[in-house]
């Protein structure tokens, strides 16, 4: 939490559909400023939660806060959120800044007010041009820009985005992503849910990611992303490598260094702080690396690795798993797998 | 609240569908007012003299009768029957007489709105619409969210409707007023009523005829909620009183005093009750043959009715009101 207090804030929420958990015990701490990423697979229960934050469901127990005030269908504090929502609701009869003035009008806004901020957030969705146009008529991207526009008109303090870049062209997508890293460096906190993990990792302060409405993984994306650090570790020959992974204590045997070095290098799961502790290792014990790289694993390669259907995945990866309850995400020590344990 | 009144003016007055609907309630309130006094104002074509001869002749046996007998007997048949005929008229001038009082300045209205069965249709199918399509089109969550508190949404749609409604009947009543005076001023025929209106009973009327469409939205408002659509609420309103009025024929409302004491609690019984008999009776004034008879306002029997029907209103309000709050908006 690095010391901010909490934007969003919920314990234990739990909602259930029919005879499954959407959300399943849910603790988030999201502070405030910067951006906060919220992975999952699909139906892990991302928009679920957002419905409950922004009060459009009910949960069946626990509790979530905003800014501190309880989260209810109607709660005041909700006026202080922004917020899209899966796909865009417009209405297809009004003009893209007509669309914009109803809700602005409903937040209470003035006219000229209204006015001024109409044409400045078309104008920064990239809308300004097609403002007279019926939203009817517009393709998904548009659509998408537009209801951007309209989360942003009462200048929320808190913007909770779901899959904002959904349907945009490429342009549109750098677009918005500017327009988030804006919000974000002019003191708005945004809650961004992603299936486009590049975009998140390059975004995001912070991460949670969830897995059949449970929280698997929590905190700094930094830290998230360290926590899978691995050296590439290759020898000239195969016979080095083989005697460097049983110096090392490592079970998975060499990996192909190219086409034309099999069986001559070994992945450590380690920190890249560790390298040059490895490095004397070997060099102890007579073997001396010809390449020591480090391999930072992606965003993707965690998501994949917490929220694969094989459980002994997820127990492998070792990364930051907070459990629902529990407080700040805990690090497991690195455990040491080459990637053909994986 | 202004502000979401607002918000729904700006959208409702977007709305093609809704501006369709008003103004064809308006085209068919005053062709069917013009349509009603041209039948009514049409004189009836009545026999010549000559033409009761021949009819007499025609259908009638003069067999046995000398030439001279049979003219005598034609001569009589023939006073007798223009005798009818003269009779007949002058009835059918005089029920024509009140007829034309209808559409009178001081009548109009009332003649114009009837029971007011096709505006408070319309109006259901714009409440249903503008409601229905909140879900349709996903606005029903940004809609929450922008208007605070979730009964503020339905109060917000509700006092719209309300100005609607309040809307359609005032230009209702400038069209009935403007054709009434366009009648006078092409010289037709339009008789002055023997006995004034009774103001009161007029508003009373009026009043009554907002209050049933007030209720009967409501109906719509609550239906669009529990069902999450714009299309079925109107066609369930439809069979609903249908089923009403067959229920209310069942023989086990028959049997003893409480039972058949049921049937007057049903909704669309008493709004036809209000609308009807409060019509009919502020029509009576028109149709008043002697106007020795004052028209009075029935007014006080008719509170019980209305506390009957607002009570229904408010139930539906309660019902949606309950429905919104506690709902998950999955749209």
């Amino acid at each position: 939490m690095d010391g901010r207090s909490a934007v969003i804030e919920t314990r234990g929420l739990v909602k259930r559909f029919a005879e499954a958990n959407a959300v399943d015990g849910i603790d988030l701490d999201v502070p405030a400023g910067g951006v906060y990423g919220f992975l999952g697979p699909n139906g892990a229960g991302k928009t679920t939660t957002i419905r409950i934050l922004v009060g459009l469901l009910w949960p069946t127990r626990g509790t979530s806060r905003i800014f501190g005030e309880t989260v209810v269908p109607g709660a005041p504090v909700l006026a202080r959120v922004g917020s899209l929502i899966e796909r865009p609701a417009l209405y297809p009869y009004l003009s893209a800044s007509e669309n914009v003035r109803v809700f602005g009008t409903s937040h209470g806004l003035g006219p000229d007010v209204l006015l001024r901020r109409i044409a400045e957030s078309l104008d920064r969705v990239g809308l300004a041009a097609v403002a007279r146009r019926k939203a009817g008529g517009f393709s998904t991207g548009m659509r998408q820009r537009l209801a951007l526009a309209i989360a942003l008109i009462g200048r929320p303090d808190l913007v909770i985005l779901d899959e904002p870049t959904n349907g945009l062209d490429p342009n549109g997508v750098v677009d918005v992503r500017e327009l988030i890293a804006r919000l974000a460096a002019d003191g708005t906190t945004v809650f961004l849910s992603s299936h486009v993990l590049p975009e998140v990792e390059q975004l995001c302060d912070r991460v949670a990611i969830l897995r059949a409405g449970r929280i698997v993984a929590e905190g700094p994306t930094n830290d998230l992303l360290g926590t899978g650090e691995r050296l590439f570790v290759r020898f000239d020959t195969p016979a080095e490598a083989e005697s460097a992974r049983a110096i090392l204590g490592l079970s998975a045997s060499p990996i192909d260094a190219g086409p034309t070095r099999p069986g001559s290098a070994l992945l450590v799961d380690t920190p890249i702080a560790e390298a040059s502790t490895l490095n004397r290792r070997l060099g102890e014990a007579g073997l001396y690396p010809a390449e020591l790289t480090p391999r930072r694993e992606s965003l993707e390669a965690v998501f994949r690795e917490l929220t694969s259907d094989n459980p002994d995945a997820t127990a492998a990866a070792g990364h930051a798993v907070r459990e629902p309850g529990a407080g700040e995400p805990a690090p497991s020590p690195p455990a040491p797998a080459t990637e053909a344990d994986r | 609240m202004r502000a979401l009144l607002h918000a729904d003016w700006l959208r409702f007055r977007r709305r093609k569908d809704l501006w369709i609907i008003g103004i064809g309630i308006l085209i068919l309130s005053g062709v069917t007012f013009l349509a009603a006094y041209r039948t009514d104002s049409t004189d009836p074509q009545w026999p010549t003299p000559a033409q009761i001869r021949e009819e007499v002749m025609t259908f009638s046996d003069f067999s046995g009768m000398t030439p001279e007998e049979a003219a005598a007997q034609i001569d009589l048949m023939v006073a007798d029957a223009t005798a009818q005929y003269e009779s007949a008229k002058e009835e059918s001038e005089r029920q024509q007489a009140f007829a034309l009082q209808k559409y009178d300045l001081s009548q109009a209205v009332f003649t114009m709105l009837g029971n007011a069965t096709a505006p408070i249709v319309a109006l259901v199918l714009i409440s249903t619409l503008v409601v229905g399509d909140e879900f349709r089109f996903g606005t029903i969550r940004t809609s929450l969210l922008a208007a605070g508190p979730r009964r503020r949404f339905l109060a917000a749609r509700v006092i719209s409707l309300f100005v609607m409604t309040v809307g359609l009947y005032v230009a209702v009543i400038l069209l009935a007023t403007l054709l009434a005076l366009v009648l006078r001023l092409v010289g037709a025929e339009v008789i002055s009523p023997t006995t004034p209106v009774d103001l009161a009973s007029g508003i009373a009327w009026l009043g009554a005829v907002v209050l049933a469409t007030m209720v009967i939205i409501s109906l719509g408002l609550a239906l669009t909620v529990l069902l999450r659509s714009g299309a079925l609420p109107l066609l369930i309103v439809v069979i609903a009183a249908l089923t009403e009025l067959f229920v209310a024929a069942l023989p086990i409302f028959a049997p003893n005093e409480f039972l058949s004491g049921v049937p007057q609690v049903f909704l669309l019984r008493n709004i036809r009750m209000l609308t009807g008999s409060l019509g009919m009776d502020t029509h009576a004034v028109a149709l008043s043959e002697t106007g020795e008879m004052p028209y009075q306002a029935f007014v006080v029997p008719m509170v019980g009715i209305a506390a009957v029907v607002a009570a229904w209103g408010i139930l539906f309000l309660v019902i949606a009101d309950r429905r919104l709050r506690t709902m998950d908006v999955v749209e």
